[in-house]
């Protein structure tokens, strides 16, 4: 990868995602007239008498900033996973992380009834403290099976990680079996994922949540780039191996938590991203991360057009993420093999 | 600056109870080249990781520069010692040139990014290891000897004091090995220490300054000069099974073999 090579490919990361998002910003089920919204702008109009602004203020462009926010974390967050693991297909959801914390935010869901009266326990329960509780337990289930020195294989962890996410839905089944009918209906449609946010609120927990936890992965890049020969040269050439492995878990499951807990469980942005991005950059992660966060970020902006605008109603992200990004890994898969990694 | 490992009685035991290695204390310092020998399993590996504190002993000390090793920071100890394990399999591809930049990484700022300078060293330590026309493939692609040449390099371009590689020519042919060892004599000519973890023992008795002799019950059986340490009794005594010492045919050190047809 020559230095030129990686500045054109920043530059398209940058100029496509701005395409994206100013297309997110402009595209949906009304078509905004800027020229209207400006004019109500300049009039000084209260929001609630000037519709347009009002929808590009309070819908669209905190809507893109969700979807930004979101797809870039559980991308960086796959990229994390995948290099300390050293396997390709462990992310968020592989390793249970999203489940458990989908699981948590439902039990808040739950508990809502219950807690509401008493403000601290009402907080120790909102949905972001479960959402984490949940991840973290999943996280550090995970890890005590990677911290037993005797070799632990990347293999034997996804497997407990997918285990556990199942053990994570069953709980989500047992808790929607148990849930008052008037609800379900709502809890289900958070099940599906979606950026459809209202207002800044929502945003401003993601972006406290995530764009700190991204920092810091982002600057373990060059510690994951020594991961590709494994524990033992890694550590011989100074890294930490274990404040490395306690930081990304500890980090990756905040930041899953953080967004499952806002958008719910969306899946496959933490697989397809990292990989297809990886074709593009080679395996160096001082590139692959940044420019994942951005593809994350623009991907996820897409698919919410795509849900507001392509198919029927609003139809959930998760499906489409999903719809999508199924697909183009098997093709990935079938076609180009994992023609980067060594499995 | 010399600089020297001390390792003072260490044990150590991967399941509790079963010792594979038993109060064995040795040094090494820059400038010389020491050899460790010793059968399969007898824990030679596990010593190598101990001086470079990837293992914490179970007993005993390791000291480095008289301070031990615990006082340092895993990337000042980096920049002192280096390690080339036994075997690797890299988890993705990765270009030759891209293996032998890892090895800069406890030079790097937080950020891991390599100046001009850190460029050219990658360049020399390629040359040094003659694997400059490789430098584009994918070390996946590499034979097991070119890899183990790349991984070389890769350690040289960490630049340290003292240098610990297992088993670095288990896969190269004999002219190969005979050209690694007079490089590494050339490298503890230029003030590197060296250690390597070896089974050639004839490579070792002509290369090495000192050998360090673990036996199959997991202790130190002898350490000293090659002439020293290579004695059939002593020899068939660390592996348990005879082995015969004659001469070597140009230079009249020693030279083992294993009898015919056993005694
Ligand atoms: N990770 C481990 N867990 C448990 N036992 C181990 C581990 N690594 C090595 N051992 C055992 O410790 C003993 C010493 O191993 P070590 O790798 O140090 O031997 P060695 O002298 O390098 O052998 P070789 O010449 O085959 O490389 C062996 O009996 C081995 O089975
Ligand atoms: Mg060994």
């Amino acid at each position: 990868m020559t230095l030129g090579n990686t500045r054109f490919l920043l530059l398209l990361g940058l100029v496509s995602c701005a395409v994206i998002f100013t297309c997110s910003i402009f595209i949906g089920t009304e078509t905004l007239d800027l020229g209207q919204a400006w004019r109500e702008l300049r009039s000084l109009t209260p929001l609630s008498e000037a519709p347009t602004l009002s929808i590009l203020l309070m819908q669209r462009i905190p809507r893109t900033l969700a979807a930004f926010l979101a797809g870039g974390g559980l991308a960086v967050a796959g990229c994390a996973f995948q290099a300390l693991l050293r396997n390709p297909l462990a992310t968020p959801y592989t390793l249970g992380v999203a489940s458990a914390g989908a699981l948590g935010a439902w039990v808040a869901f739950l508990l809502a009834d219950v807690t509401a009266a008493i403000p601290l326990l009402a907080l120790l329960t909102s949905k972001q403290v479960m959402a984490f509780l949940f991840a973290g337990l999943d996280v550090f289930l995970v890890y005590l099976l990677a911290a037993r020195r005797i070799h632990t294989s990347p293999a034997v962890l996804l497997l407990a990680g997918v285990t556990l996410g199942m053990l994570a839905n069953a709980g989500i089944m047992f808790s929607r079996y148990l849930a008052r009918p008037d609800r379900l209906v709502n809890m289900d449609r958070w099940l599906m994922g979606g950026v459809d946010v209202l207002g800044y609120q929502p945003v401003l927990l993601l972006a406290v949540g995530v764009i700190p936890c991204a920092a810091v992965l982002l600057l373990q890049a060059a510690r994951y780039d020594q991961f590709a020969f494994g524990t033992t040269l890694a550590a011989g050439r100074g890294v930490n191996i274990g404040r490395l492995q306690t930081t990304t878990f500890f980090v990756g499951s905040l930041i899953t938590a953080v967004i499952v807990s806002e958008v719910g469980p969306i899946g496959f942005v933490g697989l397809i991203i990292p990989h297809g991005v990886r074709l593009l950059t080679g395996p160096s992660h001082r590139l692959l991360m940044p420019l994942s966060i951005v593809a994350g970020g623009a991907f996820l902006c897409a698919c919410d057009i795509v849900a507001r605008r392509i198919l029927p109603g609003e139809t959930p992200i998760g499906i489409i993420t999903t719809m999508v990004g199924g697909p183009v890994f098997l093709y990935l898969l079938v076609r180009r093999r994992f023609s980067d990694w060594n499995v | 600056m010399m600089h020297r490992i001390d390792a003072e009685a260490l044990a150590y035991s991967y399941t509790s109870g079963q010792r594979v290695l038993d109060d064995v204390s040795t040094h090494v310092a820059t400038g010389e080249v020491t050899g460790i020998i010793g059968p399969n399993g007898a824990g030679k590996s596990t010593l190598l990781q101990l001086l470079c504190g990837l293992l914490s002993p179970e007993s005993g000390n390791v000291l480095l520069n008289k301070s031990p090793l615990e006082q340092y920071t895993d990337r000042e100890r980096a920049r002192l010692v280096a390690y080339m394990p036994q075997s690797v399999s890299p988890a993705f591809s990765l270009t030759v040139r891209e293996v032998v930049a890892l090895g800069r990484f406890p030079h790097l700022g937080p950020f891991g990014s390599l100046g001009t300078p850190d460029h050219e060293i990658v360049q020399d330590c390629l040359g040094q290891t003659e694997t400059s026309h490789l430098a584009t493939r994918d070390f996946l692609s590499l034979s097991g000897g070119e890899r183990q040449r790349v991984l070389l390099a890769s350690v040289l371009a960490q630049e340290p004091q003292l240098l610990l590689l297992d088993e670095p020519t288990s896969s190269l042919d004999l002219p190969h090995e005979a050209a690694f060892f007079r490089q590494l004599r050339t490298l503890s000519g230029r003030g590197l220490g060296i250690v390597v973890v070896t089974h050639d023992i004839n490579m070792a008795a002509q290369f090495c300054d000192r050998l360090v002799l673990l036996g199959k019950d997991h202790r130190l059986v002898n350490q000293g000069g090659p002439s020293e340490v290579l004695q059939a009794d002593i020899l068939t005594d660390a592996y348990g099974s005879p082995l015969l010492v004659g001469e070597h045919p140009q230079t009249g050190g020693p030279f083992v073999t294993a009898p015919v047809g056993g005694i």
